[in-house]
C-alpha cells in the first residue's frame, strides 16, 4: 500500500511539474526569410517585416507579419497573424515571444479566444494556459532614429553568437554596398575576434561565411608600405579554444601565413601555439616561394594553488635569404630559445586594519638560448669577421669567444604599496613600487635591474585627476674582470641605419646605466565625450638617449579622445620634444578612429 | 436623459471641430477617464462613445467637416465613464485588438477606426506595430473607437487601470523562470568601472575596456587614471543592458590575465535598475608582461654587440628598437630580401 502511495505521490509530482520541464533544448538557430530583413548595429537588433517565415531546427515553421530580435538580450518577437506549424499541429495567434534562455515561448493565441499560453521546451502540443508572461515580452524596440546597417531578405541567427545574412547590403561610406553574404558576430566570446594579422593602418573586414564554430573573412587593408591589399583569415572557436589561420597580404608576392591555436586543457592549464611562415613568391597566387622563413612559438601556463608556472619555447626556421643581392645562407640554421618561469601570487607583508599596505611578489626562471645571436643590423659583423668565420652568423662574440648556446636564470621581486591616503578629504594618495631582478648567464656575466616608482595623485571629482610621478631605473651589466673589454673606453656606437647619430655617452659608458624621470600628468574628463591627457616629463639618463632610442629629455605629450558621433570617436596624439636633436614634435599626429 | 446625452455629444462635436489635432502631442493624457470637456484636446482618444451608432443627418454633416462623430447613440452612455489609453498594436483580428502589453480587447462591431491626427474616418487597416488610442466602453468592455497612427504614442494610462477591461484569459499559472525578476525600465544608469591594475603597469600607459558591444575593439573605452594603481570610467547605460568586457592596455597583446596567469573568460555585466552603480574589478596581470611571453625571444640578452635585443638599447634607457625583433639572418624580416619590406609583426 505504501508503495502505491509513493508511486501516486511521484506521479502527482511529475504531473505537477512536468509542464515546466524542458523536453528539448532551446532553438539553436532561427532561419528567417521576409521581404525585408534589417539589422541595426547600434542596438544589436534584427528585424524582419512582410511575410515573415521562421524555421526552427526542429522543423517548426512560424509565420507572421513582423519579427524583431534583441540579439544581446537573446529574445525575439513575432507578431501579426502568427501561425505556428509543426507537423499536424497548428496554432494561430497575435504574437509569439521567444526566450531561448528560459527555453520558453510566450504566445497570445487568437483562436478560439484570446489567452496567454506558455510553451516549454519547444513542445507546441502542451501549452501552459494562463502562464504568467514577462511584462515586456511583446514590446517592440523603438528604432525611430536608427538606420539599418544591413538590409537583407534572409538571415540565420545563432543565438548569442552570430547572424549570417544572404543578399545583404551593408551601409558603408554613405551608401548601401551590396554583398552576397555577410555575417555579424556579436558573441560575448572574444575568441571569434582573435587577430591573425600584422598591423595595418586601416582594415575593412567582410566576414562572409559563418557557423557556430567558424568565421571566414576577407579583409581589405591599407598600410603605407603595401598600400591597398587584401587578406584572408579563418577562425575556429570552441568556447575558450580557438584556431586562427591567416594569409596576409593575399594579393602581394610577399606574404605571411599565420596559425594561432589556443587550447584550455583544464581550468588551470592552457597551451598556445603560434606558427608564422613568411614567403616571397613570384606572383600573388599560390606559387613556389623563392625564399622563406618561419617562426614557431609555444607557450603553456600552469596554475598551482600558490604559483604560476609558465613555459615558453621559440624556434626560428630559415631556408634561404639574401643580403646585398647574393645568397648568404643555404644551410638550415635554427635559433631557439626556451624559458621555464615561476611567479608567486601576491603576499601581503604589511597591513593595517586588515588592509594591505605593502605587498610583494616573487619570480624566477631558467632558460636557454641557442644560436640566438644574429649578425643583424648594427651587430658589427663587418667589424668582427671572426663571428662570421667561425660557426655562422648566429654566434655572438662575447668575451672575445663565439658563443652558440648559453643558459641563464633569473630571480626577481616586486614590492608595492596600495594606494595610501595622504588626505582622504582632499583625495590625495601615495603609491610606490620597487622592482629588482638579477639575471645570470652561463658565463661570467650577469645583469641587475632595479626600478623604483613613486607617485602622488589627487582627484578633483570626476572631471580632473592629477598625477605626479618619479621613476628611477638602474641597469648594470657585470662582466667582472672583463668589464673594460666589453665596454672599451672611447667606444663609439651608433644606431645606423635608423639614425646617423651615435651614443656619445658610450665613450664613458662602462655597462652601468641609469634613467630618472619626473613627470606630471593631468586627465581632464569634463564629460563622457571628451577626454584629454596631458603629460609633461623630464628625463635624465646615462648614457644619454638619442631619437629612436629612449625618451626625450623634456617632453610634453597630449592625447585627446573625442566622440564625434554616436559610433565614431577620434584619438589624436602628439608630443612636443623641445628641439631634441632638432626634433620638435613627434613625427606625426596619431589619429585613430574607432567605433 | 436622451436629450441630455445628445446635448453633450453635440457640444463635444463642436469642440472637436474647433480644436487642432496637433494639441495631442503637447498634452498627453495622463488619466484614464477624461472629462468630456477635455475630449477635443485628444481627437485620437475621444471618438464616438456610442456602442451602437446609427446614421444621423446632422452627425453626417459634421463628419464631413472633420469630426468623426457620425451617429447618435441608440443607448445612452455616461461619457464620464469612458476609458481611453494609448499603446502599440500587435494585431487586430477575430474581433479583438491586441496590444503589446499582451492584452486583447474586444472591439465593437460598430467601432470606428479613425486617423489619430485628423480624427477622421480612415481606410487604413490597423496593423501590427501601429500605435493606437483606444476608447472603450467600460460597461461592455468593448473598444468603440480606435484612433490609429504610425507615430509613436507615449503611454498615457496606468496599466492597472485598463487591464481589467481586457479579454479574460485562463487562470494564472505560476512561471518559475520569472520568479524574483525585477521590472526593468531601461532608465539611464550611471555605471562607474573602477579597476585596480598590477603594479607593473607602466605609468605612461592607458587602460581601456573592450566589450562585445564594441566588436571587441581593444581600445573602445579609455579609462581615466586615478592613481598609480587605479583607473576609472563612468558611462551611462540603460537598465537591462547586458554586455561582456575585458580590460586591455590598448591592444590584444596586452589584455588582462587572471590570477592564475591564464586568459580569463570575459567579464559579464548587467545593468540593474538603479540610479548609479559602481563596479570594482582587479586586473592581476597583462599578457605582454607574463614571463613566458614571446617577447623574450632570441636576441633577448642585452650586450653591446646585440643592440637589437628586446631589452632595449642602450640598456637602461628604456628605448625600444624600431624594427621588429623577429629578423631573418639578413637583418630583414623573414621573407624579405629587400630593405623596406613589411616588418613581421606578431599578431
Amino acid at each position: 500500500m505504501r508503495i502505491f502511495r509513493c508511486l501516486f505521490a511521484c506521479a502527482l509530482a511529475l504531473g505537477t511539474f512536468s509542464p515546466f520541464r524542458a523536453d528539448a533544448a532551446p532553438p539553436r538557430s532561427l532561419d528567417i526569410k521576409a521581404q525585408h530583413v534589417n539589422y541595426y548595429s547600434n542596438r544589436f537588433i534584427l528585424t524582419a517585416d512582410g511575410n515573415v517565415r521562421i524555421r526552427l531546427p526542429d522543423g517548426t515553421m512560424i509565420r507572421g507579419e513582423t519579427f524583431t530580435m534583441d540579439l544581446k538580450l537573446n529574445r525575439y518577437l513575432i507578431a501579426g497573424g502568427v501561425t505556428i506549424v509543426k507537423g499536424k499541429l497548428e496554432d494561430r495567434g497575435a504574437a509569439l515571444a521567444g526566450y531561448p534562455d528560459y527555453d520558453r515561448h510566450y504566445f497570445i493565441p487568437s483562436t478560439p479566444t484570446p489567452d496567454r499560453w506558455t510553451f516549454v521546451g519547444g513542445d507546441w502540443a502542451k501549452p501552459i494556459k494562463g502562464g504568467i508572461q514577462p511584462g515586456d515580452a511583446f514590446y517592440f524596440p523603438d528604432l525611430t532614429a536608427e538606420r539599418p546597417f544591413i538590409k537583407s531578405t534572409a538571415a540565420k541567427v545563432l543565438p548569442k553568437t552570430l547572424v549570417s545574412f544572404t543578399n545583404a547590403s551593408i551601409y558603408a561610406f554613405g551608401a548601401y554596398l551590396p554583398l552576397y553574404k555577410y555575417a555579424i558576430v556579436f558573441s560575448g566570446n572574444p575568441n571569434y575576434q582573435q587577430n591573425g594579422f600584422a598591423g595595418a593602418d586601416a582594415d575593412f573586414a567582410v566576414p562572409f561565411l559563418a557557423s557556430e564554430h567558424s568565421v571566414t573573412a576577407v579583409h581589405a587593408r591599407y598600410d603605407s608600405q603595401d598600400h591597398l591589399f587584401f587578406s584572408y583569415d579563418q577562425h575556429f572557436v570552441w568556447g575558450p579554444d580557438y584556431v586562427v589561420l591567416s594569409e596576409n597580404p593575399a594579393t602581394n608576392i610577399q606574404k605571411q601565413w599565420n596559425l594561432i591555436g589556443y587550447d584550455r586543457l583544464s581550468p588551470d592549464v592552457d597551451a598556445r601555439l603560434f606558427q608564422q611562415v613568411s614567403t616571397l613568391g613570384h606572383g600573388w597566387g599560390l606559387t613556389e616561394p623563392s625564399e622563406s622563413g618561419g617562426e614557431t612559438n609555444f607557450v603553456s601556463n600552469v596554475y598551482s594553488p600558490h604559483l604560476q608556472l609558465a613555459f615558453n619555447f621559440n624556434y626560428l626556421q630559415t631556408n634561404a635569404s639574401y643580403l646585398g643581392g647574393r645568397i648568404y645562407l643555404q644551410e638550415q640554421i635554427h635559433p631557439s630559445q626556451a624559458t621555464l618561469s615561476v611567479t608567486s601570487l601576491d603576499h601581503v607583508i604589511l597591513a593595517k586594519d586588515h588592509r594591505a599596505l605593502v605587498t610583494i611578489k616573487y619570480r624566477g626562471g631558467y632558460g636557454y638560448q641557442h644560436e640566438a645571436y644574429q649578425c643583424g643590423l648594427g651587430a658589427n659583423c663587418d667589424a668582427n669577421p671572426n663571428v662570421e668565420a667561425t660557426s655562422g652568423l648566429y654566434d655572438a662574440l662575447i668575451l672575445n669567444t663565439p658563443v652558440t648556446t648559453l643558459t641563464y636564470n633569473y630571480l626577481g621581486v616586486t614590492a608595492y604599496t596600495s594606494s595610501i591616503p595622504i588626505s582622504t578629504e582632499k583625495q590625495i594618495f601615495f603609491n610606490a613600487t620597487f622592482d629588482k631582478q638579477r639575471q645570470s648567464y652561463s658565463m661570467p656575466y650577469h645583469t641587475d635591474t632595479t626600478t623604483t616608482n613613486m607617485s602622488l595623485s589627487k582627484l578633483f571629482g570626476q572631471r580632473l585627476a592629477l598625477l605626479a610621478t618619479y621613476s628611477i631605473q638602474n641597469t648594470g651589466n657585470f662582466f667582472g674582470a672583463q668589464q673594460d673589454i666589453q665596454y672599451p673606453p672611447g667606444a663609439i656606437i651608433g644606431a645606423e641605419p635608423y639614425t646617423p647619430l651615435t651614443f656619445k655617452d658610450y665613450v664613458t659608458y662602462r655597462g652601468f646605466s641609469t634613467t630618472q624621470t619626473l613627470a606630471g600628468s593631468a586627465v581632464i574628463t569634463p564629460n563622457p565625450y571628451f577626454n584629454l591627457n596631458l603629460r609633461l616629463s623630464s628625463t635624465d639618463s646615462f648614457p644619454e638617449s638619442i631619437p629612436g632610442y629612449g625618451a626625450a629629455p623634456i617632453q610634453l605629450s597630449a592625447d585627446l579622445r573625442v566622440r564625434l558621433a554616436k559610433q565614431v570617436q577620434m584619438d589624436l596624439t602628439r608630443a612636443y620634444y623641445f628641439n631634441w636633436y632638432t626634433n620638435t614634435y613627434s613625427p606625426a599626429f596619431g589619429i585613430t578612429f574607432s567605433q | 436623459m436622451m436629450r441630455r446625452t445628445l446635448a453633450v455629444i453635440v457640444l463635444a462635436a463642436l469642440a472637436l471641430a474647433a480644436t487642432p489635432p496637433s494639441i495631442v502631442d503637447s498634452q498627453p493624457q495622463t488619466h484614464a477617464t477624461p472629462p468630456p470637456a477635455q475630449a477635443p484636446a485628444t481627437p485620437g482618444a475621444v471618438a464616438s462613445p456610442l456602442p451602437n451608432p446609427g446614421p444621423s443627418p446632422s452627425a453626417a454633416a459634421q463628419s464631413e467637416t472633420g469630426t468623426f462623430l457620425v451617429a447618435p447613440p441608440s443607448k445612452p452612455v455616461d461619457l464620464d465613464t469612458l476609458k481611453s489609453f494609448s499603446g502599440q498594436l500587435l494585431d487586430v483580428r477575430g474581433g479583438y485588438v491586441y496590444f503589446t502589453t499582451g492584452d486583447a480587447f474586444k472591439i465593437s462591431a460598430t467601432a470606428r477606426i479613425v486617423d489619430y491626427d485628423t480624427g477622421e474616418a480612415t481606410t487604413v487597416t490597423p496593423d501590427v506595430k501601429m500605435f493606437a488610442k483606444a476608447t472603450l466602453n467600460p460597461q461592455s468592455k468593448e473598444i468603440v473607437v480606435l484612433a490609429i497612427t504610425r507615430r509613436r504614442l507615449a503611454a498615457d494610462t496606468e496599466y492597472d487601470a485598463i487591464k481589467k477591461f481586457a479579454a479574460p484569459t485562463s487562470p494564472e499559472q505560476p512561471a518559475p523562470e520569472l520568479a524574483g525578476q525585477i521590472r526593468l525600465t531601461g532608465r539611464p544608469v550611471a555605471v562607474t568601472f573602477y579597476v585596480q591594475v598590477p603594479p607593473t603597469t607602466p605609468l605612461t600607459d592607458s587602460v581601456y575596456i573592450t566589450t562585445d558591444a564594441s566588436g571587441w575593439l581593444a581600445n573602445a573605452y579609455r579609462m581615466d587614471r586615478v592613481d598609480a594603481l587605479h583607473y576609472r570610467l563612468t558611462r551611462s547605460f540603460a537598465s537591462g543592458t547586458k554586455f561582456a568586457y575585458k580590460y586591455t592596455r590598448g591592444n590584444w597583446n596586452s589584455v588582462e590575465v587572471a590570477k592564475t596567469g591564464l586568459q580569463p573568460d570575459a567579464r559579464q555585466f548587467f545593468v540593474h535598475e538603479a540610479d548609479a552603480f559602481r563596479k570594482d574589478d582587479v586586473v592581476y596581470g597583462w599578457t605582454d608582461q607574463l614571463p613566458n611571453q614571446p617577447n623574450a625571444g632570441p636576441q633577448a640578452v642585452p650586450t653591446p654587440f646585440n643592440p637589437l635585443g628586446t631589452s632595449g638599447f642602450p640598456p637602461g634607457t628604456g628605448g625600444e628598437p624600431q624594427p621588429n625583433k623577429t629578423l631573418a639572418p639578413n637583418g630583414l624580416p623573414p621573407g624579405c630580401s629587400v630593405p623596406g619590406c613589411a616588418p613581421t609583426k606578431r599578431p
